[in-house]
């Protein structure tokens, strides 16, 4: 299944890494979520495909009632109504903006209708030309359809207005596997390699590629390296049986085989429109809310806050689950200096994704702000032990500790370990706090010197460096 | 040289429309309309009716459809239940319903049906496979049957039934019984959704998986459950299509089945009747990606000529059909992307499928028909409909599938939501005709009108020592540089049954140098110097019957 769900996956992944470098700001992030609401918002919409709305009714309903059929009436009436007012709202409000456009047609996708969805992101070009987002989104409906020229088509333009954006060059290369034009397909995803920093899906469809050609042993390399980067990757140990049985090696096959048995009944998604058990209008209000979610950005970005906070708390509403909807209205309440009710918000994603690292590091974040230092402690180190090879929980812990004096030999300890593994200017300039104030100030000023080489134009770092050399 | 260039350039790439179907679903007189007993609640039992067959029950030397037919289910009014209907056909396109005198009018919830002569008795039998109890009609010899299923033992309770073949497993000169199973269904266990708040039809996972059944024949009109026995009965699962054939070439017969959202079998014979689940490694469980396929229909057939049976399966929307080769060695490769065979199929659900030469060019090209079971999805997922063109691939001989069904003829243009499928020689012309199953609607016949100038032969097989109808023989066929081979099947397809008479395409040859079948538990006849262009009745021992 599902070379569409991995291009989907493949945007989504575009998304997230836009967010990275500003995962420790909750303000900045709000600002990048902003910019790049199309695809936030469809990670949501992937999110509510792959878990489902399960719902099973305890009764059976006759769908061949009437009543039934007039409450499903009414109800997807209602919601038809409420949708064409936001739509109306819109395009009263913000009649000149692309980014209108682009809403209305992202909610014509997400109901399923990839026609009205083109017309509007069409108009969104004339607006703005340089939406490689759209083209994006152009792409991966040709795509869907098996239109794989159509889809190179829009991807090559969506490159062109934008060649750092990552994930799009393997959705090109899978359009160019569709036309049957490996090599193209290569080139691409070589490419890819180049630029990601997480190219799971580049080595995976390498390794398959090579795999179809019988080039075996770069095949086997490419798995390899997926299963590097995700050791519980079930299709690269499916492929490398493959590969194995190909190279004549059928005890590794079997290894492989084995393993990817192993983790099979983990991977039983339920994916198709059969396996998504609904009753009601789940999906129209999901739709419904990830509109209202985009438009609120439009408003908050002009500064009404008022408005915006009304259609995230009615986003809420339709659909509970939608944890884009809850950090952005924490983000809001950030704004407005309402701590505690951001920190809800983070306490309402946490029982949803409970294995979210950056959901407990913004807890921590903002529990260190209302000064709740046990708290923000343990968030902190949930972070350490869910994402145990990026840096940020050992920095944030150590900075509490350095705020709150106390454990600052731990302090000096854990940072070091941020600083090992991401040498970021932030990084030392907590390694330099800490340092000194561990009486340590050779490797303080040493610390904050290599802050100031990795982030040459921010003055708080020289000022800070100025201090330390006065204090010497 | 540039001419020539450019000409050799054009014989490789260009798609001559060389093969072409007319619809004569009016000429045949054929009105039978399908139901799938649907009235609003949206059993999942709906979704999946039905399969059809083509063969020949009265040996009058042309080819017969028995269309299966969905059941009055709750909350369905009909002034006379729906039933199975039986189409004797008269030749020249003409086809006179005899499902009265028949007997072959079953009022149950139809899904699968499978044509046999499990008694030996030089006619072909039939099994409908219902939700429900399943039926064993014995064919009279007078152009009526019987029902013996209760006699045979072979009702196999009230599961939801699936594909079904006749098959000799132990090679012993009887016809057995492999019958799969779809999901645990009842009234109290059906599971209601909608999608964006309309009612729609819920797939098998949420159902229990049942294991598939397989009845040793005793040789006395009675069959034995040896599920438990064989190894098959170990593996519950959501069954669909299923064919049975020597994947190995070892001389035995091996069974495929189809599961929807589940890892599909590939049951290996030892030669005994014993069966070992190998699909994994085998490497036909999954897609080339691991992932379990909604798989409907399967059918077999030698697509690059290299000697062994390749496999194509279609699937769920959001996936699409596969195509898997056949390296030798019991082993698979899944080559959909690597042969174009599939596009087209990934946004629709694809059903009924099969390998046939229909330009008789000497390859197999893919015929698949296609229809959503919802019928309401394009309200919620506008790159799909219910109601779709189906899809022919033409092999260009170069390991390679073309696209032609826009160019070929207005029967491609009929756009209905098909199930079952089947292909045979309807009126004797030397080109294989299609039978389409619509669901909710009347079938679809096509004529096969190519101006293919390719020679052809067909072969019946005439079993004497083994079963009647040569069930599981293998033919080989030589024709100057060209090696062709087949099985003779009882069930393929989407829950169907078809082309117990094989046909070859021999493109510019005119001749057979030989064939060579080889029979299961029998011995291997070899055939010289057979001219092309007929219909040739081999007789185990390696006669010629006309």
């Amino acid at each position: 299944m599902k070379k569409y769900r991995r291009l989907k996956q493949c945007l989504f992944a575009t998304a997230k890494f836009t967010k990275l470098p500003f995962i420790f700001c909750i303000i900045v992030y709000v600002t990048i979520a902003g910019f790049t609401g199309i695809e936030s918002s469809r990670g949501n919409e992937k999110k509510t495909q792959k878990g489902g709305p399960t719902q099973i009714l305890t009764e059976d309903p006759d769908f061949s009632t009437e009543p039934f059929k007039l409450a499903l009436k009414q109800k997807i009436a209602a919601l038809k109504e409420e949708e064409m007012k936001l739509i109306q709202e819109l395009m009263r409000d913000f009649p000149n903006s692309d980014e209108a456009l682009v809403l209305i047609g992202d909610l014509y996708r997400r109901q399923g209708n990839s026609i009205e969805a083109m017309k509007f992101w069409e108009k969104a070009l004339k607006v703005n030309p340089r939406r490689f987002d759209v083209y994006s989104a152009i792409g991966l409906v040709a795509f869907e359809k098996e239109q794989y020229e159509n889809a190179v088509t829009a991807w090559r333009k969506a490159l062109e207005i934008n060649p750092d954006v990552r994930g799009l060059r393997t959705n090109l290369a899978q359009a160019f596997l569709g036309l049957g034009k490996h090599t193209e397909a290569i080139v691409e995803l070589e490419k890819e390699l180049a630029i990601s920093s997480q190219p799971i899906l580049s080595h995976f469809l390498l390794g398959r590629t090579y795999l179809q050609l019988k080039e075996f042993n770069k095949a086997k390399k490419h798995y390899e390296m997926v299963l590097d980067l995700q050791p519980d990757h079930i299709k690269a140990y499916y492929g490398l049986a493959n590969v194995y049985i190909q190279l004549k090696q059928p005890n590794k096959a079997r290894e492989y085989l084995t393993a990817f048995k192993k983790l099979k009944p983990k991977d039983a998604e339920f994916t198709t429109d059969r396996d998504k058990v609904e009753i009601g209008v789940v999906t129209a209000h999901q739709a419904l809310a990830a509109l209202a979610i985009g438009t609120e950005k439009l408003y908050r970005d002009r500064g009404d806050l008022q408005r915006a906070e009304e259609l995230l708390k009615r986003a809420q509403t339709l659909d509970p689950n939608n944890t884009i909807c809850l950090e952005r209205l924490a983000s809001l309440y950030q704004m407005s200096d309402r701590i505690p009710e951001a920190l809800n918000q983070f306490k309402k994603i946490r029982k949803l994704k409970p294995k979210d690292s950056f959901c407990y590091l913004n807890i921590g974040i903002l529990n260190t702000r209302l000064k709740r230092f046990d708290d923000a402690e343990k968030a902190f180190q949930k972070v350490i032990e869910l994402a145990p090879k990026k840096s940020s929980g050992y920095c944030y812990l150590a900075r509490l500790y350095l705020r709150s004096n106390v454990k600052l030999t731990e302090a000096r300890g854990l940072v070091e370990k941020a600083v090992e593994l991401e040498a970021t200017a932030d990084n030392y300039f907590v390694l330099s706090w800490a340092c000194e104030v561990n009486g340590d100030i050779a490797s303080a000023l040493a610390a904050i010197e290599k802050a100031i080489k990795l982030e040459p134009e921010n003055p708080k770092y020289k000022q800070i460096y100025e201090l330390i050399k006065k204090k010497n | 040289m540039v001419l020539l260039i450019l000409l050799y350039a054009f014989s490789h790439t260009s798609i001559n429309a060389a093969i072409t179907f007319t619809d004569v679903t009016e000429e045949t007189q054929i009105s039978f309309k399908h139901t799938d007993g649907s009235s609003g609640r949206y059993y999942i039992v709906e979704s999946v009716t039905a399969g059809l067959a083509l063969f020949d029950y009265d040996n009058d030397g042309d080819v017969d459809i028995y269309f299966i037919n969905g059941g009055a289910l709750k909350g369905t009014k009909f002034k006379e239940p729906p039933k199975n209907v039986f189409y004797r056909n008269e030749g020249n396109w003409k086809f006179t319903d005899v499902t009265k005198e028949s007997g072959l009018g079953d009022t149950g919830h139809g899904l699968g049906v499978v044509a046999g002569d499990y008694d030996n008795d030089g006619d072909l039998d039939i099994y409908v496979s219902n939700w429900g109890p399943n039926i064993l009609y014995r064919n009279n010899g007078d152009g009526s049957f019987t029902d013996v299923t209760k006699e045979a033992g072979v009702e196999n309770g009230s599961k939801v039934g699936a594909g079904v073949n006749f098959i000799d497993m132990d090679k012993d000169g009887d016809l057995d019984l492999f019958v799969s199973s779809y999901i645990d269904f009842t009234y109290e266990k059906h599971v209601p959704i909608t999608i964006n708040g309309i009612p729609a039809h819920v797939g098998p996972r949420y159902y229990m998986k049942t294991p598939d059944t397989l009845y040793r024949n005793n040789g006395d009109g009675t069959f034995t459950d040896v599920s438990t026995a064989s190894g098959v009965g170990e593996h519950p699962s959501a069954g669909m299509g299923t064919v049975c054939a020597d994947f190995d070439n070892d001389g035995d017969t091996d069974i495929f089945v189809a599961n929807d959202m589940a890892e599909d079998f590939l049951f290996l014979n030892d030669g005994s009747g014993r069966f070992e689940q190998v699909g994994l490694m085998a490497g036909i469980a999954y897609d080339i990606n691991g992932e379990e396929m909604g798989s409907m229909g399967v059918s077999c057939g030698d697509y690059d000529n290299d000697g062994w049976l390749d496999l194509y399966v279609t699937s769920y929307q959001e996936q699409s059909a596969h195509l898997f080769r056949n390296l030798g060695g019991c082993r698979f490769e899944d080559v959909t992307l690597l042969t174009g065979a599939a596009i087209g199929t990934m946004h629709h659900v694809s059903w009924g499928n099969g390998f046939a030469d229909f330009d008789n060019d000497g390859d197999r090209d893919i015929f698949v028909v296609l229809g959503h079971l919802q019928e309401n999805v394009e309200k919620w997922d506008d790159r799909s409909a219910f109601l779709v063109r189906n899809l022919l691939f033409m092999n260009n001989g170069e390991g390679k599938f073309v696209n032609v069904s826009e160019e070929s003829g207005d029967g491609m243009k009929v756009k209905l939501s098909s199930r079952g499928v089947g292909f045979d020689d309807l009126d004797n012309d030397g080109d294989i005709d299609i039978v389409i199953l619509n669901s909710r609607t009347e079938p679809t016949i096509l004529r096969n009108d190519s101006r293919s100038e390719g020679h052809w032969l067909q072969v019946l097989l005439r079993g004497v020592k083994t079963n009647l109808n040569g069930v599981g023989a293998h033919v080989k066929v030589v024709a100057g540089d060209l090696t062709l081979l087949d099985e003779v099947h009882s069930g393929c397809g989407y829950q169907g049954h078809y082309g117990m008479r094989l046909h070859f395409g021999l493109g510019k040859r005119e001749k057979v140098d030989h064939i060579e079948v080889r029979w299961i538990g029998g011995g291997v006849d070899v055939l010289k110097d057979i001219s092309a262009d007929q219909l040739l009745t081999i007789v185990e021992g390696g006669s010629i019957s006309n």
